[in-house]
């Protein structure tokens, strides 16, 4: 039953990628006029262009394009870069560890502040301790990441030179991404805290809390054994949807930063119109976004024993 | 109207939201200085009698750039919404009213465009359309379309099953009049509350591409646009940065505690628990 869910899973998942296909196939081909006299600017030379135009098959008709475009997709060959010269599948293989370092980590501060916070505020519903946590999380949720950014680096590179203001892992090590993991962190802490206390507090109403108390089980039985475990199952499902919101946020904060990511390569990429490239980072970091929420869908399922397996 | 006032967090939303739309409306009444008006003598002034938010590396002021900045920021978030409710509005009502295969090919489109993070897709469509305010405008509305889409065909899968809904079908009115008539009217409220929070999530969007230097382009003013100015002075102009996320987040508070408000209000479950 459970393998019979997955490959069902599994194939929805095609449309949506094929879909996703489509969008960034054709962000070429909305390009106003000639997308290679756009490429090339004032570089402009007939010969280079009609052979960008031929190694790109812009010269074929569009859904031969595609067609053709996507079984090299699928072969693993993004195109090579107009601007370096290099394959597009290099050049993002070169920055993806970055910028998966940065969403992990983003996602591990975002949790370890988040759930606690959650839990503590639904348990405090209505104290002290549950208001100051709501306006922080209010105001958490207002502030642009890249601006969260800019304040963490005035804060501790500027007045408390503790952390490098931008640079690279390989200059700085990990203290290079500290500021970025909590920029983006404290960004999505905000939304997961929010998420996390509604769902406990849900719980927390449920009969089966009160029938426990009635039994005597003791508070932290309660709270950690069978209200928590409920509770966070829904924050799993937000958790998987947030990936889209730091992949986003990488973008943003890999340029605050100076951090040589996958977003960082596709605004430089963007500057230099190199398409091959903008469309092979957005395909990238789209599909990490889509199977993500896959696995987080999956998981949920496995995890949650109410969930049918249908 | 009265219900939204008497929370004092939704109030202080409303009269965030009511100050920057006015300080928008009356920019150039309001703004101490024209918002590119050089002072070459007072480069990298810190906040001080004459400029009381500083002034950045040309001399401009900085609160006269805030206030004319709320214009564009504004212009987005109202112009992007108003276009994402108006196209999403219609596909999602299309989608609930006819069902069937209409409403899988439309929800399936919305789905590929929700699997796109949000300021990735808008790169991507600025590095094909360029930059600039009416451009910034259609795409941040176009990456509305979708989520108002879904917003409104929950309410209307429910309402077409009414009486009144088989009432005027039994009489012979046309599907368009049955569907923009009498549904669309009674679930707009429920679009409203989202749009306050996507008028929230389009000032967002303009703020990080004009910060990228994908948005507005200089000298119009943008606080994205000077965050990223400023952030070459970070270490001894700290002010550059400062005023200007402010702004923005204020901003995006005001329209989230005004979305939260009506929710509330809507919401029977939240209001009963009140």
């Amino acid at each position: 039953m459970r393998i019979g869910f997955l490959t069902r899973r599994l194939f929805l998942v095609i449309p949506t990628f094929l879909g996703v296909t489509i969008v960034v196939f054709l962000l070429i081909h909305l390009t106003p006029g000639d997308p290679v006299v756009s490429m090339l600017g004032e570089n402009y030379d007939p010969d280079v262009a009609a052979k960008i135009r031929h190694d790109l098959g812009l010269d074929r008709p569009p859904i031969v394009q595609y067609f053709v475009w996507l079984g090299r997709v699928l072969h693993g060959d993004l195109g090579t870069s107009i601007y370096t010269g290099d394959p597009v599948l290099t050049l993002i293989g070169e920055k993806v560890s970055t910028t998966v370092t940065l969403a992990l980590g983003a996602m591990a501060i975002a949790i370890l502040i988040a759930v606690p916070l959650g839990v503590l505020s639904a348990i405090f519903k209505d104290s002290l301790f549950d208001n100051v946590s709501r306006v922080l999380c209010m105001i958490g949720a207002c502030m642009p990441v890249f601006w969260l950014g800019l304040i963490l680096i005035i804060l501790f590179a500027v007045k408390i030179e503790i952390f490098p203001p931008g640079g690279t892992i390989a200059e700085y090590g990990l203290k290079a991404i500290v500021l970025p993991w909590f920029a983006i962190g404290f960004f999505n802490a905000a939304y997961i805290t929010r998420m996390m206390r509604a769902s406990m507090i849900e719980v927390l109403s449920e009969d089966y809390i009160r029938t426990a108390k009635a039994k005597g089980v003791p508070g932290r039985g309660i709270y950690f054994r069978h209200a928590l475990k409920n509770a966070i199952l829904s924050v799993i499902t937000v958790i998987g949807m947030q990936l889209g919101l730091i992949l986003g946020g990488a973008v943003l904060t890999e340029t605050v930063f100076n951090l040589p990511g996958l977003g960082r390569l596709l605004i430089l990429s963007v500057g230099r119109r190199d398409y091959p490239v903008i469309q092979g980072c957005i395909l990238v970091i789209v599909s990490a976004f889509v199977f993500s929420n896959l696995l987080v869908d999956v998981l949920y399922r496995f995890i949650d024993p109410r969930v049918k397996l249908k | 109207m009265n219900k939204l006032v008497k929370n004092p967090v939704t109030f202080f939303g409303v009269i965030i939201s009511l100050i920057m739309i006015f300080t928008g409306i009356f920019a150039p009444l309001i703004s101490p200085y024209p918002y590119q008006e050089l002072h070459l003598k007072d480069k990298l002034k810190p906040p001080c009698e004459k400029y009381w938010l500083g002034t950045d590396q040309f001399g401009r002021d900085i609160l006269s750039r805030i206030i004319y900045g709320t214009r564009v920021s504004l212009l987005v978030g109202l112009g992007g919404t108003l276009i994402g409710m108006l196209f999403g509005i219609f596909w999602g009502s299309v989608a609930a009213f006819y069902g069937k295969w209409v409403d899988d090919a439309i929800m399936r489109v919305v789905d590929v465009m929700m699997s796109f993070p949000y300021i990735v897709i808008a790169v991507g469509l600025v590095s094909v359309f360029g930059p600039g305010l009416f451009k910034l405008i259609m795409i941040v509305g176009f990456l509305r379309i979708p989520e108002f889409a879904r917003i409104t065909r929950g309410p209307i899968l429910v309402l077409k099953e009414m009486p009144f809904v088989e009432a005027a079908k039994a009489i012979g009115q046309a599907d368009w009049k049955i569907l923009f008539k009498h549904i669309l009217p009674n679930c707009l409220m429920v679009i409203f509350v989202y749009a306050s929070l996507s008028i929230a999530t389009a000032i967002r969007v303009e703020a990080s591409l004009s910060f990228l230097g994908l948005g507005i382009q200089p000298p119009a003013p943008s606080w994205g646009l000077m965050l990223a100015d400023g952030r070459q002075y970070i270490i001894y102009a700290t002010w550059l940065t400062t005023f200007p996320g402010i702004a923005i987040s204020l901003t995006i508070l005001g329209f989230n505690l005004v979305s939260d408000g009506l929710r509330d209000i809507l919401d029977p479950r939240l209001r009963r628990a009140q």
